[in-house]
């Protein structure tokens, strides 16, 4: 899955417009419980389990950086 | 307490169920349909990702993950919703009580299309509000009637501002207000200053698909729209919804945040997962055909024991979850329900359904939730109580004569 893909996800999940993938997901309008939605929708995407708290990392907190721990968590980075 | 009420504001025990009875008692969905696999593995995600905030109090919204999921079933009768419209109830139990404290002074009559969800009037009742029965004709709520019956009421000193009904597979009776009529009502509303109150938990059950506009389509600034997941996806989850009028937002949610503090940011979660993933088509049709399928087996049935000349008519819904019989001579149906009870099958006599006493010869069957293969057993001991109980009668007449 590339960015683009990957920022169909985000919006479909939460409801709102990723205008940059490195924008961090609270400044998209993105609420607590659509983080919780979109880790759900990652680990059903992906088919790995997600750490609750991957997005203490500030670094993963966006769009891109989100993509960037999938692609280091599945066997197959380059895409699905 | 001051709320007790005359008559009592008491629900019937509906749920309550006994050995070897059948019953057609209870409004209970069939949880048959539901896929509990992908339910459970959604909720332990849920609890695992993200179980410090679903398992907190929350604030007293609904959530952005879960407004399309409500816009989404809203929609398909032609309603609005979106955040700013939306207040969280823990089911329309919870939103009728809501309304009734927000938009009632106690003593002020509420027009209640009868016979009514006992539920509704109970709640009506509970906040001091008198319910008063909104006029019908053949057709249902009928306009004429409402400007003749508010005047009549003004003129006698009463305060009348609210209209409840629920228009679509209506609780007990299974009927749906054609939508020219529904305009006519709201024509009537405008003119009479009077909010609507539209409990709409059936609207999306018709066997064959058919959607009805509802009120709250046709005049999104007049209707306090009442909606829940219970008929759905599962009563267990205890969350619906008030889309309400900007100018009443504010009274609705301050009273609802009063009554529950905060709805349950678990059962939101869990049902925006569920919408997220899955939609509401697949869900929606299986009850639709579970609906569909169990109403057929009830209907037939009745149909070959009470044939064409008994005194009870009845006629087929189109959806929902109720058929509805009456006695053509108004006899009381109470002694009926009562001698149904003692062969084994639960039925709620029309009683439960009055504001002061009317509507006694209905009697409400429930199909959503009877197995299957019971129905035809349950209609044949109904049948049985309902067309031998007067002779039975007539000899303890004639012996105590």
């Amino acid at each position: 899955m590339n960015q683009s893909q990957f920022d169909q996800l985000v919006e479909r999940t939460c409801s709102v417009r990723v205008t940059d993938s490195e924008t961090p997901l609270v400044d998209l309008g993105v609420d607590s419980l659509h983080t919780v939605a979109l880790l759900m929708a990652i680990e059903e995407e992906f088919g790995f389990e997600v750490d609750p708290d991957a997005l203490a990392d500030p670094a993963l907190a966006s769009p891109a950086g989100l993509l960037r721990y999938v692609h280091a968590n599945t066997a197959s980075p380059a895409g699905i | 307490m001051w709320t007790d009420t005359r008559p009592p504001a008491e629900l019937p025990k509906l749920f309550e169920r006994g050995a070897d009875v059948i019953s057609l008692a209870g409004g209970l969905p069939d949880l048959g349909v539901l896929p509990l696999d992908e339910i459970s593995a959604q909720l332990g995600r849920l609890v695992r990702l993200g179980g410090r905030l679903a398992l907190q109090y929350t604030t007293p919204h609904v959530a952005k993950s879960l407004v399309p999921a409500v816009a989404d079933l809203m929609g398909r009768e032609g309603g609005r919703a979106d955040a700013d419209n939306l207040i969280p109830t823990s089911g329309s139990q919870m939103g009728l009580t809501a309304v009734a404290l927000a938009l009632g002074t106690p003593g002020d009559t509420i027009l209640t299309q009868t016979p009514a969800y006992p539920g509704a009037t109970a709640a009506f009742r509970t906040a001091g509000l008198l319910p008063h029965a909104a006029p019908e004709d053949a057709e249902g709520l009928d306009p004429a009637g409402l400007r003749r019956v508010v005047t009549e009421l003004r003129a006698a000193g009463r305060t009348v501002r609210l209209l409840y009904t629920n228009p679509t597979f209506q609780n007990p009776t299974g009927a749906t207000l054609a939508v020219p009529r529904r305009a006519e009502v709201l024509a009537a509303c405008r003119e009479l200053d009077l909010l609507l109150v539209e409990d709409n938990p059936y609207g999306l059950l018709g066997f064959d698909g058919t959607t009805t506009t509802l009120f709250q389509a046709l005049d999104p600034e007049r209707v306090v729209y009442l909606g829940t997941f219970s008929k759905i996806f599962a009563p267990g989850l205890r969350s619906g919804w008030i889309a309400a009028p900007a100018h009443l937002r504010y009274d609705l949610a301050r009273v609802a945040e009063i009554i529950s503090l905060s709805p349950s940011a678990l059962a939101q979660g869990a049902l925006a997962a569920y919408h997220s993933r899955s939609g509401w088509d697949t869900l929606i049709d299986r009850y639709r055909d579970s609906y569909r399928e169990r109403c057929t087996l009830m209907a037939d049935a009745l149909d070959a024991e009470l044939g064409t000349d008994s005194p009870w008519h009845w006629q087929r819904p189109d959806g929902g979850f109720y058929l509805w019989l009456r006695h053509r001579d108004r006899a009381d149906a109470g002694p009926y329900a009562r001698a149904a009870a003692d062969r084994g099958v639960s039925v709620v006599p029309g009683g439960h359904f009055s504001i002061d006493g009317e509507h006694a010869h209905g009697l409400r069957l429930c199909f959503s939730n009877v197995p299957r293969k019971k129905i035809t057993e349950a209609v044949g001991r109904l049948s049985a109580a309902l067309t031998e109980l007067p002779s039975e009668r007539r000899e303890l007449a004639e012996v105590a004569g």
